[in-house]
């Protein structure tokens, strides 16, 4: 049995459908607009921009982790907790899947399903958090979202989704803070092995450059620092001189955060490009202290997310489309071709298409500095370098800069 | 035919907006007391129901501890704190308030303020500034503890595997420690553990 519906119905049901699809289109306006501002490094236009966002909708949990990263970035590192909390706390509620939405995306797009997030933002919201409490001396409280980190990188819970070297050396520093040693160990193990050049000294937590021996190669001149400082002394070729490092009787724990977590098209998402990223330098009264070393690239994260995700995405398409196209040629035996081509414009044409909510202010590259420092320290200087060396920008820091025993630490963000 | 579903459809309209504006007292919020004693679980995570319970049992043990039970003169504690070891934001000074309370009100225990001590040679000085003389209170009277109380919060949880189901189980453990020191000799003097497990099954479908 054919069902006939009435024009009149269909025409309700477009004018319906329309209505509540362009109500959403706020939310989007604003969020970009607060991350443009965030780009430009107006932070408090940004969060102005975001109190325009419906808190209470499907992007809830979206707001919340841009809102709270924008906050971090202004140095509210007590609300931006409060914001990340309140996302973690709504993914948890998410975790129950909606029928009504799964079957609106059927018909729809997947845009109008709750944001979730992506595996590697989950556990950097964990990361993001630990941090504000680490600039806040919260170090109980930043512990525990260090467990909350390493609970969301278990095997069983991350299943074939990328480890994170920073989500690990941050937990495992945050465990080290609250004395236990031995769990702080095993995170630097881990992180260690996940980072490529670089290596973590599980006993210190220092950071350092791995050693290749390389025999018969010569260094091209253009290579960035980071690989040319790979290479050791008995190697044919130049070596580089190292600055030599402040043997302060303290310890300075940076965590720098540069850029913004802007994706590309798929196509530059599935073939990147190998970007190497800027790097700081740390002063205290003119003594060279030391740099920070990338452990993350979440550009990287996401592409190999993507790419974990493509054939589900694929076929989840796939029918939607197919459904779509069963309603339009519903209408076409209804005898209402112009109401199947309409549908076809508007449910394939218009609304057929991906969803590209991504957590856009989390920073790209997640960097740690851990050096020797005086005892004394109230403020640092840093000079931010490109990965061939060039000066970039240069600053006197006064916070955060918060103390435990003999070990300061202290946030940074540096724009792209 | 569409006529006639159409006033079905009406007929049900009529019923919805009625139901609504009846006052149905599932469509309506609403508060209550709720006796402390009788309160319930919510999820499975560490709650004030475990709080309440963790530190009477604890209460119980140190009260039985020959030490207090059998001591004419109630000795001389501290509190240092207790370690919060879970992925929950505990707040571990109201659990060890309570322990206090309960410790304080068997009048078998004495605790010294550590927490306020700042505050009391603040006063202390201001007085010895300012005060009368019979209304000051000596300076250097302050009492010893003899022993310090600490401990740790640990939890463990589980969660059901990666399987077709529409349901997922998470269990979650939590074990509360707790050792008093002799802080003269260093010795551990006595301990205990009083641990709880919780399950909740939480649907992965939804409406």
């Amino acid at each position: 049995m054919v069902m006939r519906l009435p024009r009149s119905a269909l025409l309700w049901l477009f004018l319906g459908l329309s209505t509540v699809l362009l109500g959403g289109c706020a939310t989007t306006g604003a969020l970009d607009t607060a991350r443009q501002y965030y780009r430009a490094g107006n932070y408090s236009q940004a969060e102005a921009a975001l109190g325009e966002a419906d808190i209470t909708g499907k992007d809830r949990v979206l707001i919340l982790m841009e809102r709270g990263a924008i906050r971090q970035a202004s140095g509210n590192y007590d609300v931006s907790s409060v914001d990340f909390v309140a996302a973690n706390d709504e993914l948890q509620r998410l975790e129950t899947y909606s029928l009504s939405k799964g079957a609106a995306s059927m018909v729809v797009n997947d845009r109008v399903q709750s944001y979730l997030g992506a595996p590697y933002e989950w556990t950097l919201l964990h990361s993001m958090t630990a941090l504000n409490h680490l600039a806040l001396a919260l170090w109980e409280e930043a512990a525990v979202e260090a467990r909350r980190t390493v609970y969301t990188l278990r095997p069983e819970v991350r299943r074939s989704y990328p480890d994170i070297a920073f989500a690990r050396y941050l937990a495992g520093f945050c465990f080290e803070m609250i004395g236990d040693y031995s769990n702080a160990e095993l995170q630097y193990k881990i992180a260690s092995s996940l980072m490529g050049p670089c290596a973590v000294d599980e006993n210190t937590g220092r950071i350092s450059w791995r050693k290749y021996t390389v025999t018969n190669e010569t260094i091209p001149s253009l290579l960035p620092i980071s690989e040319r400082l790979n290479i050791c002394p008995e190697s044919n070729g130049p070596v580089l001189e190292q600055q030599r490092e402040y043997q302060g009787d303290h310890e300075l724990v940076c965590f720098v955060l540069v850029g913004d977590s802007s994706l590309g098209s798929d196509f530059e998402m599935s073939s990147p490009i190998v970007e190497h990223p800027p790097y700081v330098e740390f002063y205290q009264n003119g003594n060279y202290l030391g740099r920070s070393y990338n452990l993350t690239d979440t550009r990287r994260l996401a592409g190999e997310t993507m790419s974990i995700d493509a054939l589900g995405k694929g076929i989840k398409t796939a029918s939607r489309i197919a459904v779509k196209e069963g309603i339009a040629q519903s209408l076409d035996r209804n005898g209402s071709p112009e109401l199947a081509l309409l549908t076809r414009v508007i449910l394939i044409g218009m609304l057929e298409r991906p969803d590209e909510r991504h957590w856009v202010t989390l920073p790209r590259w997640l960097q740690v500095a851990r050096v020797r420092c005086s005892g004394s320290l109230t403020n640092y200087d840093i000079v931010v370098k490109d990965a061939y060396g060039g000066t970039l920008d240069s600053r006197t820091i006064i916070s955060p800069i918060s103390k435990t025993y003999g070990t300061y630490v202290s946030i940074l963000r540096i724009k792209p | 035919m569409f006529k006639k579903y159409m006033g079905y459809g009406f007929i049900m309209g009529i019923c919805g907006v009625a139901l609504f504006s009846s006052g149905c007292a599932m469509f309506r919020a609403k508060t209550e007391d709720v006796s402390v004693d009788n309160m319930q679980h919510m999820r499975a995570d560490y709650d004030a129901t475990d709080m309440r319970k963790i530190t009477q049992e604890m209460v119980d043990g140190i009260l039985q501890w020959p030490t207090i039970a059998a001591n004419t003169n109630p000795p001389i504690m501290m509190i240092a704190g207790v370690q919060n070891r879970t992925k929950q934001y505990v707040d571990t000074k109201n659990l060890t308030d309570r322990m206090r309370t309960l410790l304080l009100q068997s009048g078998k225990v004495q605790f010294v303020n550590a927490e306020r001590r700042d505050e009391l040679l603040k006063e202390q000085g201001y007085q010895a500034a300012h005060a009368t003389a019979a209304t000051q209170v000596a300076i250097g009277k302050q009492l010893g503890a003899s022993y310090m109380l600490t401990g740790s919060l640990t939890e463990m949880s589980e969660s059901t595997p990666n399987q077709v189901r529409v349901s997922k189980t998470q269990l979650n453990y939590y074990k509360l420690t707790i050792e008093i020191t002799d802080l003269e000799t260093g010795l551990i003097a006595w301990t205990k553990e009083v641990e709880f497990a919780r399950s909740l099954r939480i649907p992965l479908i939804g409406w």
